[in-house]
């Protein structure tokens, strides 16, 4: 049922930009960082321990907060399918449950989030082969580094993906998404948004704000993320259907 | 045609809804001074100009990230109604010309900023008072960048409203602008580029200065501005309405 439902909600993204989306945003964040190299790549080398570190580190300018802005609006783009065509009354018309709706909704909105990772971990590994470092091209570190903040935004995707599916204007949860996004980290780092920031795969203390720890972050984002999940899925499942 | 202009100008205003619209307004002038409040409260530099620091901090919160960000939302909603319900082709039957339907949506989304602006002025200055330093306020330099951050923004509020007629869906011109929105964090740093890129202009004209205009930038936004304006007018003249 659920795998029917994945196909039924993958027929609705086909030519759509929410595919798109994500490729370019592994495509900024290539482009970002080749800049960045180009106008200081000396200081960056002699700056970090070594080039893996410092290289995860300088994606850290712009990685966690594509991610978080990306997902928000890949959550808005994919919750309000629906209520832009008015299409809820026919959609949970079908003999289908509310919460393997919900399900797939966010399946997808994951599977899409994953493909992100994939496009960005082969362009920063261009990046290293086109800059020329030094070594092997450190496939699994930057496969680490670009998908545990994914799945660290995991509590954020279940936030916006409700608010979506709530709110029939996306001005509210679009808003929501960028403030989180962007001024969640300078309060707390217990700030659903700030895990995002604290799973870089590399021995290093950035600064005392982000407390960078992988083994603790991730584990507290996984069970938060099911949470918010549910308590989403609950709401989706009581949430009345106007159009 | 004045007349005209005036009573579609608040049919305009109207259509916004003024809660959200107040929500919208007040929370990210809000978050910007607070985060800036809270890393400037950290430092224990004691400059001369104590103000200057906290409040640059807040026009980079504010400027390189929020600022464009409303603009673009704003856009899309002015063009909210008229794309989801088929209100093109029944705004266009009244006896009203095209221009002046573009002058008063347009006009609205700038007043709109200037609200903004207003409410991010009351912040700061508030945040100052909170700090007492508000006998070193230099009133000059902090009206100038609240006024010039505003004329800043017009270029890319054109853009976007040009981008938010074009597409149907809510989501697309947002998406754009999001994915502009995002390198700000790194092209408003460059001396070299920040200028000619309309995302950065607002944050780069806020920065406090106490000498005379950067002609550079002006000249870039007045250009930048004719050719949106211009642009997105003459093709919301000739566009075909299909629906």
């Amino acid at each position: 049922m659920i795998l029917r439902l994945l196909l039924a909600e993958g027929l609705k993204i086909k030519r759509t930009w929410m595919v798109i989306l994500p490729m370019l945003g592994a495509l900024g964040i290539l482009a970002v960082l080749i800049v960045d190299y180009r106008l200081r790549s000396e200081y960056i080398l002699g700056k970090y321990p070594d080039t893996v570190t410092g290289f995860l580190l300088e994606a850290q300018i712009i990685l966690p907060i594509t991610i978080l802005i990306g997902g928000s609006l890949l959550a808005s783009l994919a919750g309000s399918m629906e209520h832009q065509g008015n299409a809820w009354k026919y959609v949970l018309a079908l003999p289908v449950s509310r919460w393997q709706v919900y399900l797939a909704k966010f399946l997808i909105l994951f599977f899409l989030m994953l493909l992100f990772s994939g496009g960005a971990t082969v362009s920063l590994a261009c990046l290293w082969k086109g800059l020329g470092l030094t070594g092997e091209v450190p496939w699994k570190t930057l496969a680490m580094g670009v998908t545990w903040p994914v799945i660290a935004a995991l509590p954020v995707l279940a936030i916006q993906l409700t608010l979506s599916l709530r709110m029939n204007n996306q001005s509210v949860p679009i808003i929501v998404g960028v403030l989180g996004a962007l001024f969640a980290p300078a309060f707390a780092n217990w700030l659903p948004w700030s895990y995002v920031f604290q799973v870089v795969p590399v021995d290093y203390a950035m600064s005392r704000r982000f407390e960078n720890d992988p083994s603790l972050w991730l584990p507290i984002a996984l069970g938060e993320g099911l949470i918010f999940f549910i308590v989403g899925m609950a709401l989706f499942q009581r949430q009345e259907v106007h159009s | 045609m004045m007349r005209s202009f005036s009573r579609l100008f608040i049919a305009e205003g109207l259509k916004m809804q003024k809660k959200r619209l107040l929500l919208l307004l007040l929370i990210g002038p809000l978050l910007a001074i607070l985060s800036s409040l809270s890393i400037a409260g950290m430092s224990t530099n004691a400059g001369e100009n104590k103000w200057v620091m906290m409040y640059t901090l807040s026009v980079f919160n504010y400027g390189m990230i929020f600022f464009p960000l409303i603009a673009g939302i704003f856009a899309a909603l002015l063009c909210r109604y008229e794309n989801h319900q088929g209100g093109w082709k029944l705004l266009f039957t009244w006896p009203v010309s095209r221009s002046v339907v573009y002058f008063a949506k347009f006009s609205v989304l700038i007043v709109t900023l200037a609200i903004s602006q207003g409410i991010f002025f009351l912040f700061s200055v508030g945040a100052i008072v909170l700090r007492g330093d508000v006998s070193q306020i230099e009133w000059v330099v902090l009206g100038q960048s609240i006024f010039l951050g505003w004329l800043a923004i017009i270029p890319l509020a054109a853009l976007q409203l040009w981008v938010s007629f074009l597409f149907k869906s809510f989501g697309i011109p947002l998406a754009i602008n999001v994915l502009f929105t995002i390198p700000n964090l790194f092209a408003g740093n460059s001396q070299e580029y920040g200028p000619w890129y309309p995302w950065a202009q607002p944050a780069l004209a806020m920065i406090p200065q106490s000498q005379v205009v950067d002609f550079k930038l002006a000249g870039i936004i007045i250009g930048g501005f004719l050719l949106f304006f211009i642009g997105g007018w003459m093709h919301f003249n000739h566009r075909d309405m299909l629906e």
